[in-house]
């Protein structure tokens, strides 16, 4: 009786699969259509005025459209380096990135901790949902207030050199 | 071939006697031989009762293994595993419960300070950047589930 149904629903679903392909072919473009384009994602964090000595945050996107390719580190001296990641993120759409620095000259200000290259299928810009997990000070303490945000960087500006007047 | 003592009843009385007495054969066995008869008598019965106790331990013991091997497995999938909880220990310098990078960086201080102790999380004999930087990347491992 199950081997019956069991035939029975892939009989069903053979006959159906070529009418629902179909109409998804109608109503959306197939991977080999969409763009697909490279990008880089700064991702900043602001400590609220407190000495950011570590943080650890955890960046995921849309799976269908984003994909890694790379990690950098940011724009202040103490975090200059790459952060720690997970080298199996890369090829995926999420990552952790950590990083610490035991200096004194600290970012107390927003500021670049690192920068992300994605590659994005489809042209609308995709969200970044970013979960700061550890932001603290030297002493391993927390951060009152911190927050971090990850967006696509800005794109540079067009160069006129070599432009047609 | 058998004979039956009935037989012999319509024979006259001296004949049946003197046919059983040349028939008639004394046997005697020594004690050395009844001796003999009767350990390999007892061998042999010793020998019965010690393959049945054979057989008998052997049914305990497949007994005993199927039973293990019927409950190992459920145990196991109840369990949580012990391993990656007592490393997860080992990594969380800072006692908070999770492994993150306030532990890689409690250690570098360490370090620098000149008192790191016994915190050799590679086990190369020495503690060092590489220990700082084990910790770091157990922290932003994706195979942990989502980061606390």
């Amino acid at each position: 009786m199950k081997t019956f149904a069991l035939m029975l629903a892939a009989a069903l679903l053979t006959a159906a699969a070529p009418t629902e392909q179909s109409e998804l072919a109608a109503i959306a473009p197939s991977p080999a259509t969409q763009s697909v384009r490279f990008a880089t994602v700064d991702v900043r964090i602001d400590p609220k005025n407190n000495p950011l000595a570590a943080y650890q945050l955890e960046i995921v996107g849309d799976p269908q459209r984003v994909k890694l390719a790379g990690v950098e580190g940011g724009e202040h001296a103490a975090f200059r380096d790459p952060p720690y990641y997970d080298p199996a993120g890369l090829a995926q759409n999420r990552i952790i990135l950590a990083a610490f620095n035991t200096g004194s000259d600290l970012p107390t200000k927003m500021s670049r901790v690192a920068r992300l290259h994605v590659q994005i299928t489809g042209d609308a810009d995709p969200d970044f949902e970013v979960k700061l997990t550890v932001a603290s000070t030297s002493d391993g303490s927390a951060a009152p207030g911190a927050t971090a945000s990850a967006s696509l960087s800005p794109a540079p500006a067009p160069t006129t050199e070599g432009a047609v007047p | 071939m058998p004979h039956d003592p009935a037989e012999f009843d319509d024979f006259p009385d001296a004949l049946a006697a003197d046919l059983g007495r040349l028939y008639r054969a004394d046997v005697t066995a020594s004690p050395a031989v009844d001796q003999a008869i009767l350990n390999r008598a007892r061998a042999h019965v010793a020998g019965r009762k010690r393959t049945l106790l054979l057989r008998r331990v052997a049914g305990a013991a497949a007994a005993v293994i199927l039973i293990t091997a019927a409950v190992i497995p459920t145990i196991s999938r109840n369990r949580p595993p012990r391993a990656p909880v007592a490393r997860q220990l080992i990594y969380d310098l800072n006692a908070d419960g999770a492994v993150d990078i306030r532990d890689a960086l409690a250690l570098q201080r360490s370090i620098d300070a000149g008192r790191a102790g016994a915190h050799d999380m590679n086990g190369d004999g020495v503690v060092d950047k590489r220990d700082v930087d084990a910790i770091a990347m157990i922290a932003v491992r994706l195979d942990k589930g989502v980061a606390r």
